[in-house]
């Protein structure tokens, strides 16, 4: 089955942007481009939110934000005749995305802010969590992750320090045994 | 928020866990999910506990500890605590060492980082131990030094962060990282 993972560069307070989207604070360096480009082999698909493909869309400036991968945005509200670069999901993600965790192909990417992360974590649908973790606190912002009901365990199965005082984590979720 | 700190002057540390999504406690403030098997060597805390000899609280971490029964002394004998509160008059303990405080941040980091050493000793580290208010204070205050984290693999969904929100950028410099065998992280900062 094709792994779903979630996760991005984040602040030690977890957030992901400053409220105005702003990732000035963010750091660059060939440790991190390394290990970005071994990930990015094993995908072939990004799962995101509307809000985070609007971000993307204001970046890549109305083309397709990743040429070459199969892009899936879940949205009630945006029309899939003016996006057609994308593929618009508006009704029942957690069916759609279990259908494409089954489908032949790579593993799948979880793009952006905790919003539409909560409810693929809530259906069971997050295999693991990669974390950027940058020195520094921003206080306030858009969260990485939204508040969930449950507890989540998981494995660590991977931390890099890199020079810059990034400390990248990787974990995988433990799913519990539905009974 | 550059500091002018002598290096050898006593250091305020938070030396705390965080789940991996970032929270210090459940909403309700219980932290069951740091009941875990410890690995040997019990994550480096006995050497914390020694580097130490006086711990800040916030008045409502401290309540909650007392509820649970804990006895002060499990954080070793000779530790002074200090415990901030709005209304320090309305506290009473009968232990000694517990001091209830409502003195101005800056003032009283000031007062206890020039306290003196026991005699032919060198002087010891503060521990902040929290809640994310006090911790935000301090901070907010500048007199927050390190933090040392232990991030334990768990996503608790919902509780209270590590740091007060705030409108507020601070800048940390990774000092050192440690992997434990049971998945725990050990992340050390220095408030820059």
């Amino acid at each position: 089955m094709r792994k779903i993972t979630f996760g991005g560069a984040n602040s030690l307070d977890n957030f992901i942007a400053r409220k105005d989207h702003a990732v000035d604070w963010l750091l660059w360096c060939d440790e991190a481009a390394a290990v970005m480009a071994g990930y990015w082999k094993t995908i072939d698909a990004i799962l995101m939110g509307r809000k985070t493909y609007e971000v993307a869309l204001r970046g890549s400036k109305g083309k397709s934000p990743y040429p070459g991968m199969k892009t899936y945005v879940f949205s009630k509200t945006i029309k899939p005749e003016a996006h057609r670069d994308v593929t618009i999901v508006a009704r029942d993600a957690a069916g759609f995305v279990r259908r494409l965790k089954n489908e032949p192909g790579k593993d799948i990417c979880l793009m952006g802010g905790g919003e539409f992360a909560k409810s693929m974590f809530d259906a069971g649908l997050i295999d693991e969590i990669g974390l950027n973790i940058h020195p520094v606190l921003l206080g306030s912002g858009i969260p990485l992750f939204h508040a969930m009901e449950r507890q989540i365990d998981l494995e660590l199965a991977e931390s890099q320090t890199f020079k810059n005082g990034c400390v990248c984590v990787r974990y995988r979720v433990l799913h519990r045994q539905v009974s | 928020m550059k500091k002018d700190r002598r290096k050898h002057e006593p250091k305020i540390i938070v030396y705390i866990a965080t789940s991996a999504d970032g929270f210090i406690a459940r909403p309700d403030g219980s932290y069951d999910w740091l009941d875990r098997p410890h690995p040997k060597g019990d994550y480096g805390m006995p050497e914390f506990f020694k580097s130490i000899d006086s711990i800040i609280w916030g008045r409502k971490t401290y309540s909650q500890t007392l509820e649970k029964k804990v006895d002060l002394s499990v954080f070793g004998s000779g530790i002074k605590h200090y415990i901030f509160s709005r209304q320090p008059t309305a506290h009473k303990s009968s232990d000694p060492s517990v001091e209830f405080v409502s003195e101005p941040i800056k003032q009283f980091a000031q007062r206890l980082r020039a306290r003196p050493a026991a005699a032919g000793k060198p002087v010891k580290d503060i521990w902040m131990m929290g809640g994310g208010e006090i911790i935000a204070s301090f901070l907010d205050a500048g007199e927050i030094d390190e933090f040392s984290i232990h991030v334990i693999p768990v996503m608790i969904g919902e509780g209270i962060p590590l740091v007060a929100p705030r409108h507020r950028t601070v800048p940390l410099e990774l000092l050192a990282t440690k992997k434990f065998p049971d998945g725990v992280v050990h992340l050390d900062y220095r408030v820059l």
